[in-house]
Formats: structure tokens, C-alpha cells, sequence
């Protein structure tokens, strides 16, 4: 078995509305993925069901070659750290690691109080008291310690500051070179983490819009600023994703690498070359697509 | 680290930059993929697809159970690479940039001469 | 470690809300009693009993709220999930029964110096120890997994579903009495009752057979809930 999950046409339907369309991926081992999109856009949904917690409306969904549905040989290989996890009311922070421990096969004991140090988590405070940060560090230790095979983080940030996220980046790093694993980060915050990935997926409308190697998606966009003429006469012919203009000046993103011949073309026409970080390849491809599906309707 | 080129390349170029100005000496040992990863925070299969880039040029070696290392020759190596880059990007250009100026190969040489005595 | 085992402990991690709280509520309770029957000159019988049992049966619908999604987020099975649970419940109401037969015990011997039944009631305790234990130890299960079958339709139904589920039980016992009523049958209930009074230890096996009902309703409404 390569793949650590492989779903096929998965599609979760409400009452109102179609969360999660048809979507198709496979996931290899020891590899970090990031699951990117904007909230709401099903990545949320689609975890939920990789880890049996929702259930599809139709389509293949395999983990481990198996169905996850109570299935223990696969649901006590995954971690699937969330936001919104909800702890008992009583449970402390040392309650909530110790109940982990058994929980999960993999646990380590040492590295999850090593983390405890490192984020300076007060052990015996009560979980509802905890700081959102706090709630988010804890989330993070659990995930880590955990060490599933297939380990999912979704939005395991909240809260945290700035060091405390480079933090979680150093220990996973670290972490996963020693153990490696299949690790899935869902985050809003991409270009942080965009150096972490080795592959991007993006879902945008219940849709995967993007399923591309990280190395590859590098440099694959391009943005052009200068005057509005100049800009517009350079782009002809290109695949544009996003535009921008303020008075006389225009910005035009587009789709492909410019070469040499390219940028010396711009220097000419007196053009700046900037290039597209993941995040805003991200927003601009995400844009698009709504704009799409809302030129379909009309 | 640049948004527009893959890391794996710009870990490469970092590493021969510091080959080449000596702060990695030849026959010394590099940190390892793993050091790299953290170091820059970057996924350590990238780091190892950049120092992998190097080992494939000659520039890098492993020595098994050990580490990888600067192969001798490295930092000459890279000079020429990097001379060789020069003169495609720059002394290229500025020829096919003076013909179109109409400036011939001699007031070319003047010019260069006045150049290297500016202050 | 058996999956099992971790779901009980992980109720029985919440000291405070299975081994503290109850007992406090009830010694509260048998404080304020004892209070009032040391000013009081007549032997008094009290119902001050039932806290601990109204207790159980909200600790049952609060543990599938707090637990649920803990367990379940932390990718434990839903089938351990509730084969633990019933399992921790069992587990409580056979301990707590025997410290309320203990204290019943007790009481029969002293009254607490004060004339007080708080603990040894009639018709509830009737019978030997063990059938004392099994009426408190059937009270209080009854009470533990239907607090946990009524979350369990919240869970699965939500809000509405919850309240159509109350609204329906209602219609039906309205419609039962209607019906016993149009055909006078409250004085052939009446008679029965007389000639078959049921006892405590009776009523109780009736109970936990009920929770076996609810323990598998909940199954069954659990088996596809999402966290």
C-alpha cells in the first residue's frame, strides 16, 4: 500500500448546501501536506471524514487501505487535532495528556513534557481556563506526542503568538525528520508554513482547485506592475488570475514562469516583476473559481 | 528565501556560497539534510533535494555513516560554474546591447578599462 | 492499552464530578435533615435520598455532552466509546450502592441519634442487604444511562429532536391514560396492583431492563452521529 489515504469522488451534501463536491486526492506517506482554502471552503468537512467523524454522502474514502469507520487498526494510527476540540470541564492539562497517552499506541511521554516546558503550560490548571493560546498549545503537544502515522492540524494555531507558532515549526520539524509520518496542515496562515510543505492542496467551494508539488508551484506565477497600458499589453495571451489597478498604475498576476526574454521585455516596457507568494496564489486561484461559479449561475 | 524560485535551489546556491567564500572549507563536513531543515525551517526533504543537487554536481559527497562533505576541487569547480554564469548574463548582454549602440569591441575594452579605475 | 479500559478511565479521570460531587450534594443534604430532626421532636422520614439520584441522572446526560467529542475527536471508537461508558456507569452505581446500603445500614441501628430516615426507607429498602443494593444500584444505572440516552438524541437530532422525541413521549402517555380512562380501566389496575404489589427489588429490575433499552437506543442513535 503507497497511500496513506486515497479518496475518490468524495462528496458530503446538507440539507442546503454542498460542503465537500467530488473531490479526489491521495495521500503517500511520510510527507507534509498542507490543506489550504479559505474558511468554509470544506477542508474542515473533509478532515472530519477521513478520520470517521462525519460521514460522506458518496465516493471512496481509504485510509490505510481500509475504511476508517470504526476501525480501530486505522483510527489509533490518526491524530486529528482541531480548533474547536472540546475538553471535559473538570480535566486538567496533565489529565488531558495523561488520557492521551493511552489513547494513542504511539504516545511519548518524554517529548510531551519536554513541549510542556518548552511552551510553559501550567499542568494543573483547569482546560476552561486556559488562554486560547494555552488551548492551542495543548493541541499542538497532543498532536506532536501523538505520533500517528497520520497526523492532521487544523488551524492549530489560534491564539498563539509569533514565537510560539516558529516554535511549534522547530519542533515539528525536528520531530518529523527523526519520526517521519504523514502530517496535514490546514492552516489560513500560508506563507508561514508554505516553507514546511512538500505538497499543496487547495480547496475552494467544496472543490480541489489545486493539487501540485510545493518545489513545482514556486515562481509558477508571476506578477507584472507599471503603467495600466503597459502592463495590460504584456499580459495578452496569458492566463490571468488577478488584477489590480489604482489610477494610472496596474498590478496583473498571471499563470507561468517568465524566462529571460520575459523580464527583459518588462525592464523595457519599464514594468516590475514581484513574485507570487502561496498565499496569494491561493487567494487569487480561490478568487477565481468563486468568480467562475458565479458567472455559471448567472 | 525567494517566493518566485524552489527552495531546494536556493539551499544549493547558499551552500556553494559559502563554499566559495570559504566558509565551508574543501573536505570539511556540512551540517547535515536535517540540521538544514531546521536551520531555515524548511521540510527536510527539500534540504535534501538541494544538498542531492550538489552531490549530483560533484560539489558534495557523502561519506557513509559519517556525514556529507566538500569535495576537493569544490570551490575551483564552482568558480568556473559561476564565471562561466557571468559571462552568459553579463558579457553576453552587454556585447549584444553595444552592438545595437554601435559600440565596437575596442571602445568596449576602453570603456572597461575606465570603468575598473573609477574611484 | 485496550481502548476500553482508556474510555473508563477517562470518565473516571473527573474525580471531582463522580467521586466528590455526588456525595457532597447528598451530605448536604443529610446535614440539613439532621438539622432539622435534632429540633424536631417526632421521627421524621425524609426524601432527601433522591439528590443523589436526580444527580446521577444529569451526570448522565452531562457526560455524553463532555465526553463525546473528546473521545471521539481523540479517534477513539464510538463503540468503545459506549461500551465504556456503560461500563464506568455500571461500575459507579455499584459502588455508590453499597456505600447507601452501608449508610442505610447504619442508620437502622441509630437513626442518627435523632430519629431521622434519610437513608433506610420503607418499601425502598425493604428486604436483605443485597436487596437493598440492587434497588439502589437499579435506581441509580436507570438514572445514569437515561441521562446518557436522552444527550444521545440531542446528539444525533439536535434541539428539535429533542424536544419532538419529550413531545411525543407525552402524546403517547396521554393517549395511554385517555385510553385506560375511557374504559374505566383505573380500577382494574388498582385491584392488580393490590393483589401484585410489586417490591422495590422488582421495580428495580424493571428499571435496568429499561436501561438495557436505552443503553442500545443510544447505540444505535450514536452509530452514525457526527462529532
Amino acid at each position: 500500500m503507497n497511500n496513506i489515504v486515497e479518496i475518490t469522488g468524495l462528496t458530503k451534501k446538507y440539507r442546503d448546501q454542498i460542503a465537500v463536491h467530488n473531490v479526489s486526492f491521495a495521500l503517500e506517506a511520510n510527507k507534509i501536506y498542507g490543506l489550504l482554502g479559505r474558511n468554509g471552503a470544506g477542508k474542515t468537512t473533509i478532515m472530519h471524514m477521513i478520520t470517521a467523524q462525519a460521514f460522506p454522502t458518496s465516493g471512496e474514502l481509504k485510509v490505510f487501505g481500509e475504511a476508517p469507520y470504526e476501525n480501530n487498526r486505522v483510527l489509533s494510527q490518526l491524530c486529528f487535532i482541531k480548533e474547536s476540540q472540546k475538553y471535559p470541564d473538570n480535566y486538567r492539562v496533565v489529565d488531558v495528556l495523561d488520557i492521551a497517552e493511552t489513547f494513542f499506541p504511539n504516545w511519548d511521554r518524554e517529548f510531551a513534557y519536554a513541549l510542556v516546558k518548552d511552551f510553559q503550560l501550567p499542568l494543573k490548571r483547569r482546560m476552561k481556563r486556559l488562554s486560547r493560546g494555552m488551548l492551542s498549545a495543548v493541541g499542538i503537544i497532543v498532536g506532536l506526542a501523538s505520533r500517528a502515522m497520520l497526523t492532521i492540524f487544523d488551524e492549530p494555531y489560534l491564539g498563539l503568538d509569533a514565537v510560539a507558532r516558529s516554535l511549534f515549526y522547530d519542533r515539528l520539524l525536528e520531530d518529523y525528520a527523526e519520526n517521519p509520518r504523514t502530517i496535514v496542515l490546514s492552516t489560513h496562515l500560508i506563507d508561514e508554513v508554505s516553507k514546511l510543505l512538500e505538497h499543496v492542496l487547495v480547496i475552494d467551494n467544496g472543490e480541489l482547485i489545486l493539487n501540485e508539488d510545493a518545489e513545482e508551484l514556486r515562481g509558477q506565477a508571476s506578477t507584472v506592475v507599471g503603467a495600466a497600458a503597459k502592463t495590460e499589453a504584456f499580459a495578452i495571451g496569458r492566463q490571468i488570475i488577478h488584477r489590480e489597478s489604482m489610477g494610472g498604475l496596474a498590478s496583473i498576476t498571471f499563470m507561468g514562469r517568465l524566462d529571460a526574454e520575459d523580464r527583459k521585455q518588462a525592464e523595457q516596457l519599464g514594468l516590475e516583476i514581484a513574485p507570487v507568494s502561496l498565499q496569494q496564489l491561493v487567494v487569487h486561484l480561490s478568487k477565481r473559481n468563486q468568480g467562475n461559479k458565479e458567472a455559471i449561475a448567472l | 528565501m525567494d517566493d518566485s524560485r524552489p527552495i531546494f535551489v536556493q539551499i544549493a546556491e547558499r551552500i556553494e556560497n559559502d563554499i566559495i567564500d570559504g566558509a565551508m572549507p574543501e573536505e570539511s563536513q556540512v551540517p547535515s539534510t536535517n540540521q538544514f531543515a531546521a536551520f531555515y525551517q524548511i521540510n527536510p526533504a527539500t534540504a535534501a533535494k538541494g544538498v542531492n543537487l550538489l552531490v549530483d554536481q560533484g560539489i558534495l559527497y557523502k561519506r557513509r555513516g559519517i556525514g556529507m562533505f566538500v569535495a576537493s576541487g569544490a570551490k575551483a569547480r564552482l568558480m568556473e560554474q559561476r564565471k562561466e554564469h557571468f559571462y552568459e548574463q553579463y558579457v553576453v548582454t552587454m556585447i549584444s546591447e553595444a552592438k545595437k549602440l554601435g559600440i565596437t569591441v575596442d571602445q568596449l575594452t576602453d570603456m572597461i578599462r575606465r570603468g575598473e579605475n573609477r574611484p | 492499552m485496550n481502548r476500553i479500559s482508556s474510555v473508563v478511565r477517562m470518565h473516571l479521570k473527573d474525580r471531582l464530578g463522580w467521586f466528590m460531587l455526588p456525595w457532597i450534594i447528598l451530605g448536604s443534604s443529610f446535614v440539613v435533615n439532621l438539622g432539622i430532626a435534632a429540633f424536631v421532636e417526632e421521627p421524621i422520614t425524609t426524601g432527601g435520598l433522591a439528590s443523589i439520584y436526580i444527580y446521577m441522572l444529569v451526570g448522565g446526560i452531562v457526560s455524553l455532552v463532555q465526553t463525546y467529542p473528546f473521545a471521539i475527536g481523540f479517534t477513539v471508537r464510538r463503540q468503545d466509546y459506549l461500551i465504556g461508558t456503560l461500563a464506568t456507569m455500571t461500575g459507579i452505581s455499584v459502588y455508590s450502592a453499597i456505600v447507601l446500603v452501608l449508610l442505610g445500614a447504619i442508620e437502622k441501628e441509630t437513626s442518627w441519634g435523632v430519629d431521622l430516615s434519610f437513608f433506610h426507607l420503607n418499601y425502598l429498602s425493604d428486604g436483605n442487604l443485597l436487596a437493598q443494593w440492587w434497588v439502589h444500584f437499579g435506581i441509580m444505572l436507570s438514572m445514569l444511562v437515561g441521562g446518557f440516552f436522552i444527550s444521545s438524541i440531542h446528539r444525533k437530532f439536535g434541539k428539535n429532536g429533542m424536544f419532538a422525541f419529550f413531545i411525543a413521549v407525552s402524546l403517547i402517555l396521554s393517549v395511554a391514560i385517555f385510553i385506560v380512562s375511557a374504559n374505566d380501566g383505573w380500577d382494574a389496575i388498582g385491584r392488580w396492583l393490590k393483589d401484585h404489589p410489586p417490591t422495590a427489588a422488582e421495580l428495580s429490575a424493571g428499571m435496568l431492563l429499561l436501561s438495557v433499552i436505552f443503553g442500545f437506543a443510544s447505540h444505535l442513535l450514536l452509530r452514525k452521529a457526527a462529532v
